[in-house]
């Protein structure tokens, strides 16, 4: 069985994801792993994220997304 | 001319060619409080980063080498019952985590690096192509 991520969050964590699951019918993992433990690994990586999904100058959010479900699907790894 | 940019892959300290968030992340992943101890943590970032580049990998902890090795190669290929397997040896959820995101950033932050420097090589030739040429039609431009 996987890390139950989920069940060690906070309540206001899991209501955000509960409002995820009625958007989209599931929890993205990126956004399952930026929220736990944030003080250790997700807010580090959540800038990340933000500086590589939002902050290119470049491409548009729309390219950077098909770009990433792109690598994402080579790799075998649902994004 | 292109100038190629530093950084070697499974050294947290020199990986300056990393972006600056990216470097942050590797570091509060290796060095902030945490289950698994730091040296634990640098050896399992340093292994991922060895095996992504096919390099001789340094050794960690026996029960954690088929999962650190699987998630560094085969991310993709990991099963519920090597979680399980972790478990059963007393590895807490929280350490299975760290260890998760310790090789995930080795392996990834090493192929990153690699493909930076594939891209350096590239321009750099790029470069010397163009300089070849660029002196060729000086030569041809003398001699007319």
């Amino acid at each position: 069985m996987r890390i139950q991520i989920e069940r060690r969050l906070s309540p206001v964590q899991r209501a955000l994801l509960a409002v995820w699951k009625l958007l989209i019918g599931r929890v993205p993992g990126p956004m399952l792993v930026v929220s736990y433990r944030k003080r250790y690994f997700g807010n580090y990586w959540a800038s990340c994220m933000q500086e590589g999904m939002r902050a290119a100058r470049y491409w548009n959010r729309g390219e950077i997304e098909l770009f990433a479900a792109f690598t994402s699907k080579v790799n075998s790894c649902t994004y | 001319m292109t100038e190629p940019r530093s950084g070697r892959p499974g050294h947290p300290d020199d990986d300056g060619a990393l972006p600056q968030h990216v470097q942050d992340a590797i570091r509060a992943a290796l060095t902030r409080p945490a289950t698994l101890d730091e040296d634990t943590r640098a050896q399992l970032y340093a292994r991922a980063a060895a095996l992504s580049l096919g390099d001789p990998a340094s050794d960690i902890p026996d029960d954690l080498t088929v999962y650190a090795d699987k998630v560094a190669l085969w991310a993709y290929k990991t099963l519920d019952r090597e979680i399980d397997a972790l478990r059963d040896a007393g590895r807490t959820d929280d350490e299975i985590f760290e260890l998760t995101i310790c090789v995930a950033l080795g392996a990834g932050s090493a192929r990153f690096l690699a493909g930076l420097a594939a891209l350096d090589e590239a321009l750099a030739e790029r470069d010397t192509e163009r300089d070849g040429l660029t002196d060729t039609e000086t030569a041809d431009a003398h001699t007319d």
